[in-house]
């Protein structure tokens, strides 16, 4: 029976699973060893309908919410489906000694996110367009080009220290990188610091032209390894 | 600093970027679609080349190891195509946005 996979969490954690999850189905538990992952039958084989996915995501993403709440998950991706459950105790058997250090070390908790990028753009469009190729009425400059990407990805470096240091004394570790829109910036929280975690960060000051989203709390998938 | 807007199904993808074994994102090849689909494909993999070279030759002139007319044709090139890939997909009625494709497990072929 093909199974879709919601999250895994410590078998000693108590937790208060929704009795239904995507399409109505039973939230049961796999457990191996001290691991438990939610699961749920499906008799989806192929891609559900674009008309289906958003209930499903929305379905799946209340399983998971519900569960977070109440203790350290490690989410799967939606939609992730197993043919057997012999597959996901295999699974879950290649990533006991991962997972167990990862929900141990991350229990109390959880990770909120910071997308930096410039206002309007999800690309170098712009900057060809200022550069003059695109329209073709000024000679294209390919060293100005490079050197406004690079300007701009500083400014947005700029941006993510400054955000970190407002918020250092509720961050317990930091993470960031490079996306295609602009920075990605993950900081790990205690459950209980978020309300102030938040609050420091709506004081911070960013440039006019930058876009700042914060969102969260999500599960840490960001520090699941230690660096 | 704003609260994300994210609708809820982005967040329920964003929540489980890290584990999975095999969801079932494919790209659409079906009869009416398929030049789309495979126009799609393609262009997602020469923008991430794009993007990786783009990458490649700010470090190298940061570096000081270009002469100044070589950043120039550099520069001008990835300019160049990246123009002419947004003219591609929009061709295909294709958004700069369709050109991440869902890789499952692993996430978006581009981060987002």
């Amino acid at each position: 029976m093909t199974l879709l996979a919601y999250c895994v969490t410590k078998t000693s954690a108590v937790v208060d699973a929704p009795l239904t999850g995507v399409g109505g189905s039973p939230i049961q538990n796999v457990e191996h060893g001290d691991l438990r992952c939610f699961v749920s039958p499906s008799t989806e084989d192929s891609p559900l309908p674009a008309s289906q996915v958003r209930d499903a995501a929305l379905a799946f993403h209340r399983v998971i919410d519900r569960i977070f709440d109440q203790t350290a998950i490690i989410p799967f991706r939606f939609p992730t489906l197993l043919p057997r459950e012999t597959e996901l105790i295999a699974y879950l058997a290649e990533h006991l000694v991962e997972y167990r250090a990862a929900l141990t070390r991350l229990r109390d908790m959880v990770q909120m996110e910071i997308g930096l990028q410039f206002k309007g753009s999800t690309s170098n469009r712009g900057i060809a367009e200022s550069s003059g190729v695109l329209g073709a009425e000024a000679k294209p400059s390919g060293t100005a080009y490079l050197q406004k990407i690079r300007a701009r990805h500083e400014k947005l470096e700029v941006a993510a220290k400054e955000l970190r240091q407002a918020c250092l004394s509720f961050t317990k570790e930091w993470r960031q990188r490079d996306s295609s829109e602009g920075i990605r910036c993950f900081a790990l929280v205690e459950r209980g610091s978020v309300g102030r975690f938040q609050t420091e960060l709506r004081t911070v000051g960013i440039e006019p032209d930058l876009d700042a989203r914060l969102s969260g709390p999500w599960p840490a998938s960001q520090f699941l390894k230690e660096e | 600093m704003q609260d994300s807007d994210k609708t809820l199904i982005e967040i329920a993808q964003a929540s489980a970027p890290q584990s999975g074994i095999a969801p079932m994102q494919r790209i659409d090849c079906s009869p009416e679609n398929i030049e789309q689909g495979l126009a799609r494909l393609v262009l997602s993999l020469v923008e991430l080349l794009r993007q990786v070279l783009e990458r490649q030759a700010i470090r190298r002139m940061e570096g000081g190891s270009l002469a100044e007319n070589q950043v120039e044709k550099m520069g001008e090139a990835l300019m160049v195509l990246e123009a002419k890939i947004h003219e591609l997909a929009a061709s295909f009625g294709l958004t700069p946005a369709d050109l991440n494709i869902d890789l499952g497990p692993l996430g978006h072929l581009l981060d987002k």
